[in-house]
């Protein structure tokens, strides 16, 4: 909906800037005439100006003018009315000296804006005999005359005789007459051969126009205008143009009243016309062409635009390749562009805005290149490059635009996959298999054979540190045992000692002594422990014999029965109650955890 | 006397590191000739270096690269192999002989290899022979030391503790020892060898006039299991066994 209105728009706006741009204010009048002789000057304007300043008329006689007229036509095409106007003005002149005159530019302002017209050059011819008339023409015979060959000619004109390979030639075919021509027959056309040839337009209607040639008056007429482009150097002769041409003769008949009546009568007379050839020299282009050179002659420059720059990959891209200017544009071949080959490439479309003129061959040619990315990354398009020979400057130029960098990012994966049915992984590319490249940094050299392993050293460590622990083990053993020597004999004692107080116990119990019994026990067991641990009489207690005790014996038990032994001789020692059983299971007890405790404490 | 023999002591120590400077420009030298591509240069100064009686894995891996680009594929495929013996998991080294085996023409199967012993040698390259021996000494010092505590402390847990542990050093020590003397055997009493005559056929006795068994060209690695005067007896990879010439082997 917004782009329908921004087109409606569009065209409302470029309808009435059309409109109000089309003014037109031109000036006519006949290129060549005679002295004395009277004709129009014309000045057209297609819309109504608020005024109109008429040129001086200086050189010449003004008979009536400016007479102003008027034509309006009104236009409905398709429910769509136009209007359109034109107003002239019109002088009748006379011409009164001989010369060129020119007469300079009239002036109208439409809308507030002043429009001017080209000035007018007429040159007035003098001192000749009339311009032969039909009226004019003696009518002596019935017979048609032979018509004078200065009278009707035709000819093909160049307007260089001498051009480069490839420059443009504009050959104009003109009729001359002094004639009143009725129409044409069969023409024969040259064929041009060794040029490559383009019409420029022409009105169909051919419009004859006065011409001075060496003081005489002819009417001319265009009939044919050809660009011409030679294709092959040297010389190239244009062929005779043939044209048949129809004169209007008066007939002299025996006079009658009709005669004067209905005034005299005509017969067309038919004439073959023939140009005479045309030779053309072509040079060669000159030699130091440069590499891009393929054939462009004239004066062109190019461009070059990429629609994007930042793209997704699968995404058109198109590169637009312009060469602007005039020569043999249509010749032009599209230039060769080093792409990056993961882009998929096409034929370039081309267009050609191209006119035929008197100037040659001008407008544009453009080659739009459609480009599709593949793959996402940083690629670089080339400059274009281009060269032409400029035959006015008579040497060759080399264009080239400016590169392009073109950032490709990953496009769409979906859309990837659904718009590029067949793309698929590709493979890497191997170009070639070789060897790394050597270790050159520093390393470590060795001596070959040389381990640790295996070596005197390497043994040597073995056996010292097995000879230093077999050192430390003797050492220690012998230091120990010389420390020892009297703890040893005491803990060899010990088991004596407590045996023979235990003895002593016994016969204390067989002689019913009660508190010599316990206290004899008591002594047997902390001197055996004393002697047996190494501690002195007076560090002994109950918490230390046990801690002592059972770092030196894994059996809790033991240990246990050991101290509830001392217990209870503690306890029956000055009890009352205690009677001889329980000093004889009292006494038992005792034997067996000595006799146990002997047996773990060795 | 004393002085003298510290003089000597000196002298023995700062000597080689003299000459070791200069085996490292000549590896530097033997660079840049790689570098410049006059690799016979480069072969010749590496060579030499070897010759001096050093080496390193590195060496003997550029020296491969230098015979390779110098067309003697055999030879480097020599240098290569014994490269991986020294670094066994060195990736460059690997690529390079796996590149240089493309041109050796024999293509033997190999047989597969027991998983335990697969296994085994996988373990054993872990390791180089002197890590290994490394730690065999500390184990061993170490075992010992806790011996000496089991022997000489009197409490129960520590002693028991110091005792299984010293006897874990113990085993670690000379499990590591042979594995030390393993790899020293792998890397420089190995059996290895490299056919180096560009086309030899295996007799079936170690005897010019044996039976002919098979042929084998250069570049292909073989065993040697046995030898008896100039003749070695060869195992393939594929478990064929033949006898040839000395002069047709290159030992790794």
């Amino acid at each position: 909906m917004k782009l329908i209105n921004i087109i409606l728009h569009f065209l409302f706006i470029t309808c009435f800037t059309a409109a109000a741009q089309d003014v037109t204010f031109t000036a006519d009048a006949p290129r060549v005439i005679e002295v004395g002789e009277q004709f129009r000057l014309t000045f057209t304007l297609n819309a109504r100006p608020s005024s109109f300043t008429p040129p001086d008329i200086t050189n010449f006689y003004v008979l009536s003018g400016p007479n102003q007229s008027t034509s309006t036509s009104f236009q409905i095409i398709n429910g769509k009315s136009s209007q359109s106007i034109t107003i002239s003005y019109t002088y009748y002149l006379q011409a009164t000296t001989q010369g060129t005159f020119t007469i300079g530019p009239a002036t109208a302002v439409v809308d507030r804006k002043e429009y001017t017209t080209d000035p007018v050059t007429v040159e007035v011819v003098g001192g000749q005999k009339p311009s032969p008339t039909p009226q004019d023409q003696p009518a002596q015979s019935t017979q048609p005359q032979e018509l004078p060959d200065e009278d009707l000619f035709v000819r093909v004109i160049t307007d260089k005789k001498s051009v480069y390979q490839g420059e443009h030639i504009i050959a104009t075919l003109k009729i001359y007459t002094r004639l009143a021509i009725t129409g044409f027959g069969s023409n024969e056309m040259p064929d041009f051969s060794g040029f490559w040839s383009q019409d420029i337009e022409t009105p169909t209607q051919i419009n004859l126009q006065r011409e001075n040639v060496n003081g005489v008056i002819y009417n001319t007429g265009v009939i044919r205008k050809v660009l011409l482009f030679p294709q092959k150097s040297g010389e190239i002769i244009i062929e005779p143009f043939k044209l048949e041409t129809y004169v209007r003769q008066q007939v002299s008949t025996p006079r009658s009243i009709f005669d004067d009546f209905f005034g005299p009568s005509y017969t067309n007379v038919s004439k073959m016309l023939e140009s005479d050839p045309v030779k053309i020299i072509v040079k060669p282009l000159p030699s130091g062409q440069p590499a891009t050179f393929s054939g462009a002659v004239g004066s062109m420059h190019i461009n070059a635009s990429v629609d994007k720059a930042n793209v997704k990959t699968n995404d058109a891209v198109t590169l637009k390749f312009t060469v602007r200017g005039n020569g043999n544009l249509k010749l032009v071949e599209s230039p060769k562009i080093d792409f990056p080959p993961d882009f998929d490439t096409f034929d370039p479309k081309v267009t050609t805005n191209i006119s035929n003129t008197l100037n040659g061959q001008t407008g544009s040619k453009t080659f739009e290149y459609l480009l599709i990315p593949r793959h996402p990354g940083n690629y670089r398009i080339p400059p274009v490059m281009f060269s032409y020979f400029d035959p006015a400057k008579n040497d060759y130029y080399s264009l080239q635009t400016g590169e392009f960098m073109m950032a490709v990012e990953k496009g769409e994966e979906e859309e990837a996959v659904s718009v590029v049915s067949g793309l698929s992984k590709e493979d890497l590319k191997i170009l070639g298999s070789d060897i790394l490249f050597i270790k050159s940094g520093h390393f470590k050299l060795f001596r070959t054979g040389k381990t640790l392993f295996g070596s005197p050293a390497f043994y040597l460590v073995y056996a010292s540190s097995l000879l230093l622990f077999i050192f430390i083990v003797l050492f220690r053993r012998a230091h120990i045992r010389k420390q020892q020597n009297i703890e040893l004999l005491k803990n060899r004692k010990a088991s004596k000692v407590a045996r023979k107080k235990l003895r002593q116990a016994s016969q204390y119990l067989k002689q019913n002594l009660k508190e010599e019994f316990y206290e004899a026990l008591l002594k047997a067991f902390w001197g055996y422990l004393g002697d047996k641990l190494n501690i002195t009489a007076s560090a002994l207690s109950r918490d230390t014999a046990s801690r002592n005790l059972s770092s030196y014996i894994d059996d809790a038990d033991l240990i246990n029965r050991f101290i509830r032994v001392i217990d209870d001789c503690e306890m029956a020692r000055y009890s009352p109650q205690s009677g001889t059983e329980q000093m004889d299971t009292l006494y038992s007890e005792a034997m067996k955890v000595i006799t146990k405790m002997e047996h773990n404490l060795r | 006397m004393k002085r003298l023999t510290g003089i000597i002591l000196l002298l023995s120590l700062i000597l080689p590191l003299i000459q070791a400077q200069d085996l490292y420009d000549l590896i530097v030298e033997g660079n840049d000739h790689y570098i410049n591509g006059d690799f016979e240069s480069a072969i010749e100064k590496y060579n030499a270096v070897l010759d001096s009686g050093y080496q390193a894995p590195e060496l003997h891996y550029n020296l491969g690269n230098a015979y390779f680009k110098s067309h003697k594929i055999t030879m480097a495929l020599v240098e290569y192999e014994r490269a991986l013996l020294l670094e066994p998991y060195d990736e460059e080294i690997q690529h390079n002989l796996n590149l240089a085996h493309q041109y050796v023409v024999d293509n033997i199967e190999e047989l597969p290899e027991l998983l335990f012993k697969k296994w085994f040698k996988a373990f054993i390259t872990i390791l180089k022979v002197d890590q290994w021996a490394c730690i065999s000494m500390l184990t061993f010092v170490l075992s010992l030391g806790l011996l000496l505590i089991y022997l000489f402390i009197r409490r129960i847990n520590l002693r028991k503790l110091s005792f299984w542990l010293a006897l874990g050093f113990l085993v670690i020590s000379i499990t590591t020892f042979l594995f030390s003397y393993e790899q020293k055997r792998n890397v420089y009493n190995n059996n290895w060898a490299i056919i180096f005559s560009p086309s030899v056929t295996i007799k079936g006795s170690p005897d010019s006039g044996g039976t002919d068994l098979f042929q084998l060209h250069e570049g292909t690695k073989v065993e040697i299991i046995d030898q008896l005067g100039e003749w070695r007896e060869i195992k393939l990879s594929d478990g064929n066994i033949g006898w040839l010439r000395n002069e047709d082997l290159i030992k790794l």
